[in-house]
């Protein structure tokens, strides 16, 4: 073995199986004798359903069923609270989850009201048409802080307004350092929601086999296990009959974690109704109204300082738009609260939020989860304060940064895995050191950008620090099997949806029984493989499952050591596990390949000893007690064309630290798309609802993704400073990319403006809305 | 969206009001309107076939009047819906004498949802305008073909007898929807194009339209 398998820039394992198109994705799925799906949804974001009327679709030929919510009897249930609320002093919830079919009140544009099952998805939406249904539109809660306002629209007439939930929270005693402070810094902050808009859409597909008393259900979710054992319960089957999959999938980014939408809900039990297999694809149009969203939010932030830049205390106070429900708890606000502490020293630190029942599609966690607007907050007030201080933003983060002897650091208030905000480990200066070398800060600023200013362009630099919490709990599992071809297997539970597991998984075992990477082979997403985990969020694949398949490894290592010492008649010591074999150090002749020794492991004739187990295998759990914060910066070079507000990206850089790397090329991977969709939430993406809630953009037409020309070559750099909390010393890298985007952009277009008094202080950002804020500062 | 607006039509305020009543006129001047029926008193009910950009739909409505001052005008209030979405509207319609005939102004207040909205939303004004604009050209038609009631009972009479050689004036020819959906496109790219760019603009357009329709056509219906 040359090179270590953990560290090394390998290539993907799934990679040739994906471009050659034998991947297998949900649509890809044809059963004999499938029946297709088609839903109704509401044209109106708030309406009260008065009436619907089926029968003519019924009639239409090739309409095999017709369900609204009546037909749906005792299943028709609420769907569970996925995330309780925290436990937090003063703190308030009120649940209201989701339905699989409205039955008396919509609450948002495109909610479900009837599904048609056909012999043709053709024939399913045709017979859309054929019902008839009586709405009563009602006005609509829309605006965030409108939605507070007596006499508001209600959501849920039961809740009494559209208050959903608030969680105060602090640390030290924030008036008291106000007293204190030179300088205080007062802002509202915006931030607007958008869509994840994953290449491939939801759907699911459900096979009831009446003979082997199973249903198996494929499904575009990124939490396989608890998806199948909540919908087994819900069918009142044991979770042993309920076999899901996740084949490949086209992009999770979150909304895909929200577990028990509708139509997850219903196929399988319309398969069960019909004993026929059944296919619901989501089309882009339903994507942008039933797929959950994110990111609309209001601060209310300010910062106090000594005269110095030293930060004394942080208040916030903000909104966040949840949506029509709440199943997912308080995930997403959680975030932001407790992001907006950075990676700084904030001794007093006072929050609060409102999260607020809006008529408009769910709100669950998408790429970031909420850290966007912490970052934002914080950069900005940062940014703010050393203007207004006069000290370098780049000289008042490093007075600030919280330093290598203050880890492990304890933030005091409660984050989303409700454990207390800790930073388990961290080196801030290297990383902003080196991006600001590999930006080329010193150079742009004392020579391009005078030059490039005396030629009339406006060229703008800016860098941002970030944290991100990374790697929560409560498990994964894995199963590790030397096979006797003398392959290895790896199974999970999480599912995958194009980070790379079939590779950082692989290399984690290859590192133990000194394979080739290319020889692990990672079954992930089958229930019927493993039936244990929790799922793929929250940057958390390679530091949990990753950790599980590192000790469920290890402990495969040690029985083959064992076994071949055994056989080879030396101690246990002198065996080494090298390039597929298991051989004696020093003496490469004695040796006996990990597939024979799997054979010997499973004996024909004999007995395996007691206390020991048959076979080449190891089953591992792991679960960490708390989250591992990974930390970087995002420099960029922008020029603003200032007659058109459109702008270029001419430098891209970040610099990550998540830990021991597994694989650098992956994580590069994973900053690239995050820096990509980053770039879409910062400047181009933003859902627009009018007064009524209808979506004015609910198309690729008009709801802008950055392309391929508005996406700059992004270079990565990487740190490592490793977690104490797993045996990898790993932190999680998949948000990372995708969370300050914003905040830079802020900060590099006023820098490239150089318009005195232009404050950014709403994301997104687009042309028309960066000239009005230069008019509006020129004025 | 408001749409409002005023048209002079060279006709006597009487049987411009008279034209206002009349549902098979009416039918027949809406573009894209496949039916429209007397449903009860000021009630009817009909069909339209509208398309907004990318989005065509079908839209199954009702039409009630209200408040009709003979001679003057009347509210409207229009309820439609359908597979792509629902479309709402009220308003006043009211006639004046104008020095070469009668003014009709328009002064609605509508609101759409749906797909039709989400999907269409930047052609929609432009749209409505343009499907405002045909209602009203189609309109004047009806009315020059209107002639004194005189001569209308003559046409009729020559229908009755069906005998005699000279054929009736044929009613005016009722646009196709891929007429109406031409014109439409024809307005939405004057609205969004100058005017020294418009020819090949609205060529390319027209073209880029027909591809869209072919591949809607395939995707929708197939």
């Amino acid at each position: 073995m040359t090179a270590q398998p953990i560290g090394a820039r390998a290539k993907r394992n799934e990679d040739p199986h994906l471009l050659t198109g034998r991947a297998l994705f949900i649509d890809d799925l044809e059963l004999p004798g499938m029946v297709h799906v088609a839903f109704l949804r509401s044209p109106h974001a708030h309406a009260r359903l008065r009436g619907v009327d089926v029968s003519k679709a019924r009639e239409r030929e090739g309409v095999v069923a017709v369900y609204t919510a009546a037909d749906l009897g005792d299943y028709w249930q609420h769907g569970p609270l996925l995330v309780p609320p925290p436990p937090v002093e003063g703190m308030v919830f009120h649940q209201r989850t989701q339905v699989p079919l409205v039955k008396d009140k919509v609450r948002h544009l495109g909610e479900p009201i009837a599904i048609v099952v056909a012999v043709s998805r053709y024939v399913a939406e045709d017979a859309l048409a054929d019902i008839a249904v009586d709405y009563e539109p009602l006005p609509a809660a829309v605006d965030l802080e409108k939605a507070l306002a007596p006499g508001a629209p209600l959501v849920h007439e039961d809740v009494g307004s559209n208050l959903a939930a608030y969680v105060p929270q602090k640390k030290g005693d924030y008036a008291a350092a106000k007293a204190k402070a030179d300088v205080v810094i007062r802002r509202r902050f915006h931030y607007d929601r958008g869509a994840a808009a994953a290449i491939e859409n939801r759907g699911v597909v459900a096979q009831w086999d009446a003979r082997a008393q199973k249903l198996t259900i494929w499904d575009t979710t990124q939490a396989p296990i608890p998806v199948r054992n909540g919908l087994a319960a819900m069918l009142g089957l044991s979770e042993h009959q309920v076999r899901l999959v996740t084949p490949f999938i086209g992009g999770g980014f979150g909304p895909k974690i929200m577990m028990f939408y509708p139509e997850e809900v219903l196929i399988p039990w319309i398969a069960l109704q019909l004993d026929l297999p059944v296919k619901w694809i989501e089309d882009r149009a339903e994507n942008f109204v039933a797929t959950t969203q994110e990111r609309g939010q209001i601060h209310d932030a300010e910062i106090a300082l000594t005269r110095d830049g030293i930060i004394l205390g942080i208040a916030d106070s903000f909104l966040h738009d949840t949506g029509a429900y709440d199943p997912y708890g308080l995930t997403v606000p959680l975030n932001s609260q407790c992001t907006v502490v950075g990676p700084y020293r904030v001794p007093a630190y006072q929050s609060e939020f409102r999260a607020v029942f809006t008529n408009k599609t769910i709100v669950t966690p998408y790429r970031g989860a909420g850290r966007q607007h912490g970052v934002f907050v914080i950069e900005r007030l940062m940014d703010l304060a050393a203007r207004e201080l006069g000290i370098d933003g780049i000289e008042l983060r490093r007075r600030n940064f919280l330093k290598p002897d203050e880890f492990p650091h304890d933030h005091v208030i409660i984050y989303q895995d409700f454990a207390p905000l800790y930073y388990d480990s961290g080196d801030y200066e290297p990383v902003l050191d080196k991006t600001l070398r590999m930006i080329g800060w010193e150079s742009f600023l004392k020579e391009e950008q005078p030059r490039l200013r005396a030629a009339g362009r406006h060229v703008g630099i800016g860098v941002v620090s970030y944290v991100e919490g990374t790697g929560i709990g409560p498990f994964e599992g894995a199963r590790v099997q030397v096979q006797t071809n003398g392959t290895v297997t790896v199974v999970t539970g999480i599912g995958t949806q194009g980070q790379g597991h079939f590779t950082v998984l692989a290399q984690v075992a290859a590192q133990q029984l000194g394979v080739e990477i290319a020889d692990v082979h990672v079954v992930t997403g089958d229930s019927d493989q493993f039936h244990w985990g929790t799922g793929t969020f929250a940057s958390r694949g390679a530091v949990v499952a990753g950790n599980a398949t590192h000790e469920a490894a290890k402990s495969v290592r040690e029985k083959a050591i064992l076994l071949a010492a055994e056989r080879l008649g030396v101690p246990a010591e002198r065996i080494e596990l090298v390039g597929g074999t298991a051989r004696v150090v020093d003496e490469p002749e004695k040796s006996i390949p990990l597939g024979e020794l799997a054979k010997i492991a499973n004996p024909m004739r004999g007995a395996v000893k007691p206390g020991t187990e048959p076979g080449l295998e190891a089953t591992r759990y792991f679960g960490p007690y708390r989250g591992a914060t990974a930390s970087g910066c995002h420099a960029c070079i922008l020029e603003v064309d200032a007659e058109t507000m459109q702008i270029e990206i001419l430098k891209y850089v970040v610099v990550h630290d998540c830990g021991v790397v597994i694989n650098p090329l992956l994580v590069d991977g994973q900053v690239h798309g995050g820096v990509a969709q980053g770039i879409g939430n910062a400047f181009y993406e933003q859902l627009v609802f009018d007064d009524a809630g209808q979506l004015l953009n609910a198309s690729f037409m008009d709801f802008l993704l950055p392309t391929a020309l508005d996406v700059p070559r992004v270079e990565v750099g990487h740190e490592e400073t490793a977690s104490p909390l797993n045996p990898l010393g790993t932190k999680g890298a998949g948000e990372a990319g995708a969370i300050p985007v914003g905040a830079l952009f802020a900060q590099t277009v006023e820098n490239a403006l150089a318009i005195p008094g232009l404050e950014i202080l709403e994301i997104p950002l687009k042309p028309s809305r960066l000239w009005e804020l230069a008019e509006g500062a020129r004025a | 969206m408001k749409i409002q607006g005023e048209h002079t039509f060279d006709a006597p305020r009487e049987r411009v009001w008279r034209a206002l009543l009349d549902p098979e006129v009416l039918a027949r001047t809406l573009p894209g309107c496949e039916r429209l029926e007397r449903t009860g008193e000021n009630e009817y009910r009909g069909v339209l076939n509208v398309q907004v950009g990318p989005v065509k739909g079908q839209f199954q409505g009702t039409l009630q009047l209200a408040d009709i001052l003979p001679l003057e005008g009347y509210h409207m209030k229009l309820d439609g819906s359908g597979p792509s979405g629902f479309m709402n509207g009220q308003g006043e319609l009211r006639l004046a004498d104008a020095p070469a005939g009668t003014t009709l102004r328009y002064d609605l207040d509508t609101q759409i949802g749906g797909r039709i909205a989400g999907l269409g939303q930047r052609l929609v004004e432009s749209s409505a305008k343009s499907i405002t604009r045909q209602g009203l050209e189609g309109l004047a038609r009806e009315l020059a073909l209107m002639t004194d009631p005189a001569r209308e009972e003559m046409v009729q009479e020559t229908v009755k007898e069906a005998t005699t050689a000279v054929p009736p004036a044929p009613p005016p020819a009722r646009p196709t929807q891929a007429e109406v959906a031409a014109r439409v496109a024809g307005d939405v790219a004057r609205d969004l194009v100058p005017a020294e760019k418009r020819p090949w603009v609205i060529g390319v357009g027209l073209a880029l339209l027909a591809i869209l329709g072919v591949l809607l056509a395939r995707s929708c219906g197939g």
